[in-house]
């Protein structure tokens, strides 16, 4: 059973991966990136990381990509048509990929990783973790998402009052 | 094929896939797409060689990553947006300013 959703979860996030790169338009793009980040969050469900499939689902399809929707919105409103997107360099692009793949399945195949005591996760080990030993990271992320909501703020936000003093 | 080689094929593909899409796609927005595309991916790896191990480092790397991806994703849509306004396009080719003519 776990298998099979696995397999399907698996092959979900697989093809919308691979159908972003044959959609024309960018909004179509869009939902399939959210099936992709949806299916790969119930692979982290089977593997055991329900706090990172809880986050992911949160962050992702409710934060990032309701800001890519809406910035396709934005960017579309001049032409008043869909938001169609055109490729190049499709040769160069699939040699440059289909490298990369050689080259991580070479390597993953030359390596033998151990699999030690393949334990149930908990999320209070997670929680104890991240606030005990990882609590600075922990709260320099904070920060960081701070400056970075001020920053896109100002910079989305057209200050023409300030620019010109 | 056990699980494990499974679940690492498929991060590979999804790497490769967004690294294709930046590579192929014209549009801005499309490009910040691909970019979250192979964050996941790289997140995917560390959560699947972290549910063979003990402990939630792994976990804890990949909350992490979401964080710095939320980070970028918003700067860059708003460096977008800005140089949309400005620019009234959003394909990168055609922002050539700086590009000596002639």
């Amino acid at each position: 059973m776990e298998q099979m959703v696995l397999y399907i979860l698996a092959g979900v996030a697989a093809a919308s991966a691979i159908a972003i790169l044959f959609v024309r338009q960018v909004f179509y793009a869009a939902l399939l990136l959210l099936a992709c980040l949806l299916a790969l969050a119930g692979i982290y469900g089977i593997l055991q990381a329900g706090i990172l499939a809880i986050t992911q689902i949160l962050i992702y399809a409710g934060g990032v990509l309701v800001l890519i929707v809406f910035a396709i919105v934005v960017t579309n409103r001049i032409e008043g048509k869909p938001l169609q997107v055109e490729s190049h360099h499709r040769l160069i692009g699939f040699i440059i990929s289909a490298i990369l793949a050689k080259l991580l399945l070479y390597g993953y195949l030359q390596s033998d990783f151990i699999n030690t005591n393949p334990s149930a996760k908990e999320i209070k080990s997670f929680g104890f973790a991240l606030f005990t030993e990882y609590a600075a990271p922990f709260e320099i992320g904070g920060v960081l998402l701070l400056v970075c909501l001020i920053g896109a703020a100002l910079t989305a936000s057209s200050f023409k009052k300030s620019s010109h003093e | 094929m056990n699980n494990t080689d499974f679940i690492f094929y498929l991060g590979v593909l999804l790497f490769c896939c967004g690294l294709m899409i930046i590579f192929t796609k014209k549009n801005a927005l499309l490009i910040l797409m691909g970019i979250e595309l192979m964050l996941n991916a790289a997140n995917l790896n560390l959560v699947l060689f972290n549910s063979q191990q003990s402990g939630a480092e792994g976990q804890l790397f990949g909350l992490f990553v979401i964080l710095i991806a939320v980070c970028e994703a918003a700067v860059g849509i708003a460096i977008i947006l800005r140089v949309y306004h400005y620019y009234k396009s959003a394909v990168p080719d055609q922002i050539n300013d700086l590009k000596e003519h002639g």
